[in-house]
């Protein structure tokens, strides 16, 4: 009887050691979105998630103790123009792709053939690679067609390093479902609509990987990916809804994790529409800037988790951001003297289309732009639509929004590569981008060196500060929710998780 | 005993009428007396609670953008009760005329009306409001338009079989002898004795059609703001209804007590114009037209 008792004993210490072995070697991350590709050139973020943890890249944007974006140097040691048209890569020795094979100049020229030829980098680099020159082992050139200062930054967002032995063996498609890399982990197993698991890769060359699986549960409705994480279900729920914000810190097994994202909002002036044209007269673009309250909608709508844009269409994530504008002040009287300068003094008619369900509070804070402009005269329509009919309205030619819509755009920490869409000939480019917006756009575009590339986007600040193109919201919090105990993860303003710092133990 | 004053014996009923009359006021009245701009946001105030919390400046509390609730329901009754109505009279009135058309001349004539009725009932209606408003957009019309689509067809089914009913009585074959014609007969003999259930149908169908409005406006696909209707601001407040309870429950009481006091209403409708069914169902609330709908195929 005693010895039963005892053997007894034995078995449930020896399960609980190995549940509290496992239960610390696994870490499970609710997130909204199955990607339907790992392919690692893709640059949707809830994809990233998961391919980062696979996929290493030679460079990645990271942000420093003040919150400030700067480049981290990983698979290459360093970077340095050569010349106006070449950028010298070191790479780093003694890193083996997962299957085995070598981490090498040669497969770096692979990979960064594919990222300058992928669709979603098309934006910015398309026709710009002249080659990419293999110097000896360690070192690679990529040559440009033309001078472009912006280049390590796409570098930063994109160079993922494919093991390119294995991608010509099985072909894109088997690749992109199960890349293999140099990463911390490696694709397990993907149930569409339910879980990606991913395995520790037992030859990573950068330390002891910490997690033995990372597993991804596919949890699409906000609530229910809260509910899973007050359950314990999982470890860590991405997008957090607003809602759900005090219920987790007043939680005592978990904890809030906020991170300025860096998705710019802004309610747009559409002045190429005919129905805009008191748009075109740069005082009414202001008054409209002064009519609506940035801090009241951050404090009350958001519940301060949001930060008033500082009258430029950067966050202070962002480089290029000019840390000596301010937000324009909330001032209806001086909007309405603006307006009647303008010679509207009894206001005019405007449409104004904003998302529902697209981002947090889009419809509310839509309703409180919509009501602030009435406030100063403006009379103003609403014009309620689901995202991916705002982008049908966006994309049709003749563009079909109207004369003011309001959208959230993130295009990553570069504030060159954010903005450049304003650019002549690109798809956010209206006809009110002041000239001092060009001129130093056109300047950071062949800056090499950052210091010179961030001086001429802060010009670009001043000018649309002086001549807005949109009225400049906000910048949000992204919220996370984490199980106390799992320790080191840091949130990101791109949205996407990077497991590195809190999954591996550096040597 | 005459219908109106049996319509006063139900004391449910007499309840309901004054809620409808009261509603109804709230609804035609100018909004000028109200203690707010309905549309007037102040986030300084956002979701305030109201006389509970002792605030005498908006007694039921505030909503995410500071607007006063109390105004604003008020402001909402109006557009509540237009769309209700403008609805149900559309409805009534297309029903009828092919509710008489399919009884009177039966043949194929009622054949292909039923055969129409009977492809809307298949049809999965807030499905259909739906898809509708989101290709037409959410205005007052389409809203209207749309509600009146996913009821005519219920009007239509009581008139008919109430239709066949009464053309096999002995006063329209007289009138027939008589030689009243098609449109005499049924404008003149036929419709006056159908009248009674299309009230009551009528009085139902509202109480139904405000519900289905408070969905639609719940999923956004209502009016836009503005404009407000009470479904919109329960939708409007469900974000928040852990935080501040009242910006859904003050909307979603209103619209409880609007529907049961047309229901209320149209039970006593039902039952003072008909008497026999108000002598078989006394006052359980069973009886002729429920049953009738029921029987009807």
């Amino acid at each position: 009887m005693m010895r039963n008792a005892v053997r007894l004993c034995a078995v449930i210490a020896a399960a609980a050691v190995l549940g509290c072995a496992t239960a610390q070697s696994r870490l499970i991350i609710a997130q909204s979105v199955d990607p339907p590709t790992l392919n690692p050139f893709d640059t949707t973020a809830p994809y990233t998630s998961v391919y980062a943890q696979v996929c290493e890249p030679l460079m990645f944007w990271d942000t420093d103790e003040n919150g400030g974006a700067y480049i981290r140097m990983h698979l290459a040691t360093s970077y340095e123009w050569v010349d106006d048209l070449t950028i010298r890569l070191k790479l780093r020795d003694g890193v083996t792709f997962s299957n085995g094979e070598p981490f090498d100049a040669t497969a770096a020229k692979v990979s960064l053939e594919k990222l300058f030829g992928a669709f979603n980098y098309s934006q910015w680099l398309e026709g710009l690679l002249s080659e990419v020159r293999v110097v000896d082992e360690d070192t690679v050139d990529v040559v440009l067609t033309k001078s472009a200062g912006f280049v390590p930054s796409v570098l930063a967002m994109g160079s993922f390093q494919i093991a390119p032995a294995d991608f010509a063996a099985r072909g894109e498609d088997a690749f992109n479902q199960s890349p293999v890399c140099t990463g911390p982990w490696m694709v397990g197993e993907h149930v569409r609509d339910d879980h990606i698991t991913l395995r520790a890769n037992p030859n990573y060359w950068g330390g002891d990987v910490l997690y033995d699986e990372i597993v991804y549960r596919i949890i699409p409705d906000d609530n229910a990916r809260v509910a899973a994480l007050e359950a314990g279900e999982v470890d860590m729920a991405v997008n957090v809804p607003l809602s759900a914000a005090d219920r987790i810190e007043r939680n005592g097994a978990l904890e809030l994790l906020a991170v300025p994202s860096l998705r710019q909002f802004a309610t747009f002036f559409d002045t190429d529409n005919p129905k805009a044209v008191p748009l075109l007269d740069v005082r009414v673009r202001l008054a409209l800037n002064y009519a609506v309250d940035r801090a009241a909608l951050c404090s009350q709508l958001f519940a301060g988790r949001c930060t008033p844009m500082a009258g430029q269409f950067l966050t202070n994530q962002h480089s290029g951001f000019d840390p000596d504008l301010e937000p324009y002040p909330f001032d209806p009287q001086r909007a309405r003297a603006l307006l009647a300068e303008a010679g509207y003094p009894n206001g005019f008619a405007l449409e104004l289309t904003y998302t529902a369900g697209r981002y947090p509070q889009d419809r509310q804070a839509g309703e409180a732009i919509a009501a602030y402009l009435r406030a100063v005269g403006i009379d103003v329509t609403e014009r309620t639509v689901d995202f991916p009919e705002w982008a049908r309205q966006f994309d049709a030619r003749p563009r079909e929004t109207t004369a003011l819509y309001t959208v959230g755009f993130l295009f990553g920490q570069d504030g060159y590569l954010a903005l450049l869409g304003y650019t002549e000939g690109n798809r956010f480019r209206t006809s009110v981008m002041p000239e001092g917006f060009d001129a130093g756009m056109a300047g950071a575009a062949t800056a090499t060196n950052e210091a010179d590339r961030i001086g001429f986007l802060q010009q670009a600040m001043r000018a649309i500060n002086q001549e807005p193109f949109a009225i400049y919201l906000y910048a949000l919090d992204d919220l996370y929710g984490v199980r106390k105990g799992v320790t080191g993860f840091k949130p990101r303003g791109d949205q996407t998780i990077r497991l590195l710092d809190m999954g591996v133990a550096r040597h | 005993m005459g219908v109106a004053r049996r319509l006063g014996s139900r004391r449910a009923t007499r309840v309901g009428l004054v809620f409808l009359a009261l509603f109804l006021a709230l609804g035609v009245w100018p909004t000028s007396w109200l203690p707010h701009d309905p549309t007037e946001v102040n986030l300084g105030l956002a979701n305030r609670p109201g006389l509970w919390a002792g605030n005498w400046s908006q007694p039921l509390g505030t909503d995410f953008l500071g607007r006063d609730l109390l105004s604003r329901s008020v402001y909402a009754a109006r557009l509540t009760l237009v769309i209700g109505l403008g609805a149900v009279t559309i409805a009534t009135l297309v029903g009828t005329v092919v509710g008489l058309l399919a009884g009177y001349f039966a043949g194929w004539v009622d054949e292909v009306l039923s055969w129409l009725i009977d492809v809307q009932l298949a049809f999965p209606m807030i499905a259909l409001a739906v898809a509708v408003i989101a290709v037409l957009g959410g205005s007052l019309t389409s809203l209207i338009g749309v509600l009146a689509a996913t009821s005519w067809f219920t009007t239509a089914r009581v008139v008919r079989a109430q239709v066949l009913a009464v053309k096999a009585s002995l006063f329209i074959e007289a009138a027939g002898a008589l030689g009243a014609g098609s449109v005499r007969t049924v404008f003149r003999h036929i419709l006056p004795n159908v009248v009674s259930p299309i009230l009551a149908v009528a009085t139902f169908e509202m109480a139904r059609l405000v519900l289905t409005e408070s969905a639609l406006s719940f999923l956004g696909l209502g009016v836009s703001s503005p404009q407000t209707t009470w479904g919109a601001m329960i939708g409007d407040g469900r974000a928040y209804v852990y935080e501040s309870w009242w910006v859904a429950t003050v909307p979603g009481l209103l619209i409880a007590a609007l529907v049961i006091a047309f229901n209320f209403v149209g039970d006593g409708l039902r039952d003072a114009m008909d008497p026999t069914s108000y002598a078989s169902s006394g006052r359980t609330g069973g009886g002729g037209l429920r049953s009738e709908q029921a029987t009807e195929p």
